[in-house]
């Protein structure tokens, strides 16, 4: 990833709703393209932190720098900041046709070549056949799609995605995703999701949002600890003594075993590096007439995400 | 793509979609309804024969001079507001009867001043759901990438405007039509100019009253709220503010509250229609002030809110 | 209640057109009565009861109104307010025949009936007020502005 220019910039980000802190002194900067995934607990602040973003909840402390600009909603982001909020649902007394035409309008961009692009994206989105409709009767999944149409509309530097895929069959779901890949080539698209083996194949970065906090962000690599961490499937349970003895192997840190998987981390820093204590980890393995079935580098996303939300079992293997 | 023109479309979105709503349809039905059943109930003495024109005249003056005196020097009582007329003390005011009611055809007079008291109350059903309606089901959140907050609201004003200065213009025009043909009490040669005058002075007080139902609708952010507010708003401020004045003639303490009349343009509203060319001026100007005051204050509370 | 796509605009046209149904029916059924109570007078002016009634039907004489363009124009009433009732469902259901063009026929309708009733009525039957014979075509126009122009996409599909 490019990382010369910082096109999302938040520092010391608070906000609440009366008593309750929604966002608390958070700090997090971004580049200028590529897809970032936001996760975290329900009630985390992501929501919240996308509405800041986007300009729909005013700043209370701290402050948000947007494609250069001093504060979301500033004019000069007009059309450059694509988002598709959770919530929000079209108006029902036009067209869907009409009022994506009216997005399009507001961009600058009408007549023919308007409607061209919005029949294009509603054909991306499966949705080509509802444009003479009104919002009303569309299904969830089909207002789902219909929020992510409206954000791809044009050729905005910024999107956000709030959940894009629930609620969608697993066909538009891919669908929608193969659109954020293609768009993360050219934008710097945040998607917030709690789809978790979804993200890790879709995003590039990672934020880790709790109590209104960033407690982790990074590369998926950096937040999988992968080059460290290995997970093995072998073709029997593992008893306690072998797993003792694992334990004893040269460049082993720490393993954990639960019934046929062992997650292992290794201590790469020695002569040979991690290739060195990946050999001595499958020499013990085979013998302790563990031959390994399957064998995966670092931690799937899903225990990344519980190891760094606090999940007992994955914070064992850290001490 | 400029702000102007991101206004402009907005103003002409929100027309189209009030003439698809349902509260759209509701505005322009009992707008044009409710105006030309008061002028039917300003015709029918005539119609009905039930008086002639000369009479109808001589009690228009007096009615017109007793709303006048009401307007301007809140006189309540009619035996006292005859009284002064008849000791001279009320000259300027029969002047302005006689303007009205003897130089300008009256049943247009008449007409104008009633819709003066009744189009304050309807004008914020154009305008209520403006920005509330969106808020209410967060499709602004679909707008507000693309657009200003400030163009945004301009925008549904301007809209809204637009759309009451259409209905008040065809409202208008088909009374003059009325009385041109239909009851040619007055020649073409008054109507017309008195007419376009009259009109003039309806689409300058529109201004301030659409511009407080907007107001109304950045304040609340469900619709029905935002109109029962404005709607109970514009009917309060002249009932509280008379209430209190009269208090105030006996406790001299509340008198000043009665000023609170000024909040709105009720007022000085009446002055719109005034024989005095720079009073007419003021009136309009105090009405177009009024509008920008409620619109900037719509707009500083709409760009701070929370969407 | 099923969920619907159809814009509110139409609701509230459908509403006002029942309203307006109901408005139609009440007077032209009147006159339908009234024009068997003008053919009695006619026949035998002492046969008819109430001073009222009486007074109504020397009026409708004196104007020489003829009890069959009465009842005409009393059944075109009830007609236009069976075309108004049709088009309240065509416009909940945003059917093309029964929404646009039963709107548009009872719009023709009424604006038909208010003028026939400026031409066959006297004027104290008319009530003699004109301006709210203005505020009578004031509606059928409108709907036929909206059911013909703002809402032809709308009412085009089925």
């Amino acid at each position: 990833m490019n990382r010369s220019h910082h096109q999302l910039r938040i520092q010391g980000l608070s906000h609440s709703f009366g008593d309750k802190v929604a966002i608390d002194h958070l700090d997090w900067s971004l580049p200028d393209r590529g897809v970032v995934g936001l996760v975290g607990p329900n009630g985390a602040g992501k929501t919240t932190l996308f509405s800041l973003i986007a300009g729909f909840l005013r700043v209370q402390q701290g402050s948000i720098e947007v494609l250069g600009a001093a504060s979301p909603g500033h004019p000069s982001l007009v059309s450059r900041v694509a988002v598709m909020p959770q919530d929000a649902i079209f108006a029902r007394d036009v067209s869907i046709g009409d009022q994506l035409m009216f997005l399009r309008a507001l961009d600058g961009v009408r007549g023919a070549t308007a409607v061209q692009e919005v029949v294009a994206t509603m054909e991306s989105v499966g949705l080509a056949g509802e444009l003479d409709r009104g919002a009303a009767v569309l299904s969830h999944g089909m207002g789902k799609r219909l929020g992510v149409a409206q954000a791809l509309l044009g050729s905005p530097e910024l999107i956000l995605f709030d959940e894009p895929t629930s609620g969608l069959d697993p066909a538009n779901a891919k669908q929608v995703r193969q659109l954020i890949r293609e768009l993360g080539k050219t934008a710097l698209v945040i998607v917030s999701s709690h789809n978790l083996l979804e993200l890790q194949d879709l995003i590039d970065e990672i934020a880790v949002i709790a109590d209104g906090q960033m407690i982790e962000s990074g590369t998926i690599e950096e937040v999988t600890r992968r080059g460290r961490r290995f997970e093995i499937r072998v073709g029997r349970l593992v008893s306690e003594e072998e797993a003792q003895q694992l334990d004893q192997t040269e460049h082993v840190r720490k393993s954990i075993v639960a019934g046929d998987r062992i997650t292992v981390d290794l201590d790469g820093s020695g002569e040979g590096g991690i290739d060195a204590a990946l050999c001595a980890l499958l020499g013990g393995l085979l013998e302790l007439g563990l031959p390994p079935h399957e064998m995966r580098e670092g931690a799937s996303l899903e225990e990344a995400y519980l190891r760094i939300t606090g999940d007992e079992a994955s914070a064992q293997l850290e001490e | 793509m400029s702000r102007i023109s991101q206004i402009l479309l907005h103003a002409r979105n929100s027309m189209s979609h009030s003439l698809r709503s349902g509260s759209g349809i509701a505005f322009i039905v009992l707008t044009m309804m409710t105006g030309l059943g008061v002028a039917s109930l300003v015709f029918m003495p005539i119609e009905l024969e039930m008086i002639t024109a000369e009479e109808f005249r001589d009690n228009a003056a007096r009615a017109v001079g007793f709303f006048l005196a009401m307007a301007t020097l809140q006189e309540w009582s009619f035996n006292t507001f005859v009284e002064r007329m008849e000791a001279g003390d009320l000259v300027e005011l029969a002047t302005w009867g006689r303007y009205l009611v003897l130089d300008h055809p009256v049943l247009l007079s008449l007409t104008v001043l009633l819709l003066g008291l009744v189009l304050p109350i309807l004008l914020p059903l154009g305008s209520f759901a403006s920005i509330s309606g969106d808020v209410q089901h967060r499709s602004i959140r679909y707008l507000l990438p693309r657009t200003t907050r400030t163009s945004l609201l301009l925008g549904r004003l301007l809209g809204a405007l637009v759309l009451s200065w259409t209905l008040i213009t065809l409202l208008q025009g088909a009374i003059v039509l009325y009385l041109g043909i239909v009851l040619p009490l007055d020649g073409w040669s008054d109507l017309v100019p008195w007419g376009i005058k009259t009109l003039g002075a309806l689409l300058v007080l529109c201004v301030p009253y659409v511009a407080l139902g907007v107001l109304f609708s950045t304040l609340f952010r469900v619709p029905m709220v935002a109109l029962l507010g404005s709607v109970g708003f514009t009917i309060a401020v002249p009932v509280i503010s008379l209430s209190l004045h009269r208090a105030g003639e006996e406790w001299e303490m509340l008198g000043f509250l009665g000023y609170l009349l000024y909040l709105l343009p009720w007022g000085y509203s009446h002055n719109l229609l005034s024989p005095d060319g720079q009073t007419v001026a003021w009136a309009m100007l105090f009405c177009l002030c009024h509008g920008l005051f409620f619109t900037i204050v719509a707009v500083l509370r709409f760009r701070r809110m929370d969407l | 209640m099923a969920i619907s796509d159809r814009p509110g605009g139409l609701t509230s046209l459908a509403f006002l057109n029942g309203f307006f149904a109901l408005a139609s029916v009440g007077p032209a059924l009147g006159r339908i009565i009234n024009s068997f109570n003008l053919r009695s007078f006619l026949q035998d002016p002492e046969h008819t009861r109430g001073r009222w009634l009486r007074r109504e039907m020397q009026s409708m004489v004196e104007a020489q109104v003829d009890p069959t363009h009465l009842q005409w124009l009393g059944v075109l009433g009830v007609v236009v307010a069976l075309l108004l009732v049709i088009s309240v469902v065509g416009l909940w259901k945003r059917s093309r025949w029964a929404g646009k063009w039963c709107s548009t026929l009872a719009a023709v309708g009424m604006v038909s009936v208010s003028l026939l009733a400026l031409k066959i009525l006297p004027g104290d039957v008319l009530r003699a007020v004109g301006m709210d014979l203005v505020r009578q075509l004031f509606y059928p126009l409108f709907l036929l502005f909206m059911v013909q122009v703002i809402f032809r996409k709308d009412l085009g599909k089925r």
